[in-house]
């Protein structure tokens, strides 16, 4: 057998897997094993925010809770965060607290919703945060901890933990972590942030309560019709919570799809009419799932109900390969 | 060497307090509002308990809100709209 020589740091492992071990003890894990804070981590953490620690980064009034700087930080170190990413997560939690935002709905519902951090601007790329090729999959430590330093304060500082205030009667992986940049690369359209006000030399966090992922397979479409349509298919499916047709959807765009897309001439807002105007359902066929109660009527069959109403309600991103 | 246990959680807020009105003495002839919080069938049901009030205690629904969502709270506009216009206000969930 071969070993390779490494040079670890000089600290005693054991004793870092009895402080790991420690924190699992407490209840202050996501069920991963939690990087064990020091003074100096947490300090240089807080730094990177240009914060002392004392200050109070937000209030969610529903839960009657507040959110003080030094506690992000110490999630953000158990998370495994480097405190460079420490800006982004500030904005996450600050996003958290936006009424508009409304935490308490993501947070509680059964439905169980994973909170997408989208990193647009010079940040991303300066980060490291993937906005490529499996962009929402493992191996990128700022993707990875990033998202998990949000749900951590959301646990640890919200108190937002599974069977307590955290209801959902499933859940998703997205609630380890959900955190990607846009690729702004060759880019169909203006990124997300362009398109909400900012400019392109601004780094934003768009934060977005995300039920369920789905994949959307498609490679033979070479113009945007049959494309869109799928799309719209997959957000109008039977089991979408959008039977309500209030919410807002959040479509990925990977490199194929928005090399399509940007050859067409196509504007995102073609694409996103185009899609808001497909994506619906016969008020029959959802009565014929229960989603819509009452008796199924012969005008029931072509009365349609849109799954989002303003082309706006669809936010369009590019990311992945 | 000791080392320095940081804890990440934040120790609950002190309660709110919060007092009940008064109960009627009688429900005849109260005016009821009603709180629809946008889940499936919470409007039905918030009215039809109107309807069975209005039979049995000649109740009178006098103003309904829509939530923005169920996890809204009421708005401050629509709780003045409530002291003005009812004794009363139901509110329902329902899915």
């Amino acid at each position: 057998m071969s070993a390779t020589q490494l040079n670890p740091p000089s600290s005693d492992p054991a004793s870092a897997a009895e402080w790991i071990e420690f924190y699992y003890q407490q209840g202050w894990s996501d069920g991963l094993p939690l990087v064990p804070p020091g003074e100096d981590s947490v300090q240089a953490m807080l730094a990177a925010g240009g914060l002392t620690g004392d200050e109070v980064l937000g209030t969610i009034d529903e839960r009657n809770a507040i959110i003080p700087a030094e506690k992000v930080a110490i999630n953000a170190v158990m998370a495994g965060c480097l405190p460079e990413y420490f800006p982004v997560v500030l904005a996450a939690v600050r996003g958290l607290c936006h009424p508009e935002f409304h935490y308490h709905n993501p947070a509680t519902s059964t439905g169980g919703s994973g909170l997408a951090i989208i990193v647009n601007g010079p940040i991303g790329p300066a980060l490291g945060i993937n906005a490529g090729n499996n962009v929402f999959g493992p191996g990128v430590r700022a993707n990875a901890t990033i998202g998990r330093a949000l749900r951590l304060v959301m646990m640890n500082v919200l108190n937002t933990r599974p069977g307590l205030l955290d209801r959902a009667t499933l859940g998703t992986p997205a609630k380890y972590t959900l955190c990607f940049a846009e690729n702004e690369v060759d880019h169909p359209w203006v990124p997300l942030h362009v398109e909400r006000g900012f400019r392109p030399e601004e780094s934003t966090v768009t934060l977005y309560a995300s039920n369920t992922l789905m994949g959307v397979y498609n490679q033979l479409a070479s113009t945007p019709e049959p494309l869109l349509l799928e799309f719209a298919d997959a957000v109008c499916n039977l089991a979408t919570p959008n039977v309500y047709g209030f919410n807002q959807t959040l479509i990925v765009l990977a490199g194929e799809h928005a090399e399509v897309l940007r050859r067409s001439g196509w504007s995102k807002r073609q694409v996103q009419e185009f899609i808001v105007r497909h994506a619906r359902r016969t008020v029959a066929d959802f009565k014929r799932a229960a989603r819509l109660s009452g008796e199924i009527r012969l005008e029931d069959e072509t009365t349609w109900r849109h799954v989002m109403n303003r082309a706006e309600d669809l936010l369009l991103v590019c990311a992945g390969s | 060497m000791s080392r320095r246990v940081f804890d990440p959680t934040v120790s609950p807020a002190a309660p709110v307090t919060f007092s009940y009105a008064p109960r009627p003495k009688s429900l005849h002839g109260l005016r009821v509002g009603l709180v629809e919080n946008t889940k499936f069938n919470s409007e039905v049901i918030l009215r039809k308990v109107a309807e069975r009030l209005a039979a049995q205690y000649q109740i009178s629904m006098t103003h309904l809100d829509h939530k923005k969502s169920s996890g809204h709270s009421v708005t401050p506009e629509a709780i003045t709209l409530f002291r003005q216009k009812a004794d009363f206000v139901l509110a329902g969930v329902g899915d």
